[in-house]
């Protein structure tokens, strides 16, 4: 995300709660101003639908800042050592493995997932292959390739590699996006 | 905001909590097989940080003595991981305890992506 979307979004907050707390205000019997009452007019005297209606935007705008504020804490392998944690996150996992497996000759393509597992991960790898590519040789190969690269680069225990074939590519490679 | 307030018989010596993450962000990245620091997951990618965003990847917890590090990273594609956040961590305690005086309690790292160099990807699509 960059900077100047994180502010339009910051904005759009700030904005949402102020709404949502200019309606809390009215729901317990604030009287707006000219100004503001053109917009809030019409859910003058219905307090209960004022107080849904704010609820409603008091979550949007804390969804909003939850967007740009919330550091990821995605979901990681996690090593403790002297010094502290080491987290490995599942997306870097994901790299790895993208990275390793189109380097196979015969794969076109891929979408992979990593699962958290006790003591590791589980990989899950659906395959677009080239036309002609035996596919049990072919899956066995992202099998070997993908434990040993996860084990060695990242040190982390793949339990399983599952790998399914999505599609074979067409002959013609396309040249443009 | 303060890191650190010292008072000697000369004046008083303070450290910037943004200058213990500056001092940690260059240390982690000095560490090969580090390709830089991230600011976080944006549209499914490690956003990697410049050289002179280094602060933004690196979150310092401080107290009158001891200071705690955590630090976001992207490393090189084929560089073994836990080897990589083993010296990240060497480097990074050795840099802030010896520039600062603090003693530091913990360094976390946090890896968010491996980077692929573009000559790699390039290979692979040429146009798009």
């Amino acid at each position: 995300m960059k900077q100047i979307d994180k502010v339009f979004i910051l904005i759009a907050s700030a904005l949402t709660l102020a709404w949502s707390a200019a309606l809390f205000a009215v729901a317990l019997g604030w009287n707006a101003g000219p100004p503001l009452s053109v917009t809030l007019i019409t859910l003058y005297n219905r307090t209960w639908e004022t107080v849904v209606v704010a609820g409603v935007l008091l979550l949007i705008a804390v969804h909003l800042a939850g967007l740009v504020l919330r550091r990821g804490e995605e979901k990681a392998v996690v090593t403790e050592t002297d010094l502290g944690r080491i987290r490995i996150s599942f997306r870097a996992i994901e790299n790895l493995v993208c990275r390793t497996v189109r380097g196979i000759k015969g794969v076109r393509d891929l979408d992979v997932k990593v699962l958290p597992r006790s003591g590791g991960v589980d990989i899950q790898i659906a395959l677009i292959v080239e036309p002609g590519a035996v596919f049990t040789a072919l899956a066995d190969e992202v099998q070997q390739k993908v434990v040993q690269a996860v084990g060695e680069t990242g040190g982390i225990v793949a339990g399983s590699v599952a790998v399914k074939i999505k599609a074979v590519a067409s002959m013609a490679r396309t040249r443009l996006e | 905001m303060v890191a650190r307030s010292e008072r000697s018989e000369l004046g008083e010596l303070r450290i910037a909590n943004e200058v213990v993450a500056v001092i940690a962000g260059l240390a982690a990245t000095e560490v090969e097989g580090v390709a830089g620091m991230s600011g976080g997951i944006a549209g499914g990618i490690a956003e990697m940080l410049g050289r002179k965003n280094l602060a933004k990847g690196v979150k310092v917890e401080v107290g009158e003595e001891q200071a705690a590090v955590d630090l976001f990273v992207v490393v090189d594609y084929g560089v073994r991981i836990p080897d990589v956040a083993w010296k990240i961590q060497d480097n990074v305690k050795n840099a802030v305890e010896s520039m600062t005086g603090l003693d530091v309690v913990e360094v976390n790292v946090h890896i968010l992506g491996v980077h692929i160099p573009p000559e790699e990807r390039s290979e692979e699509q040429r146009v798009k």
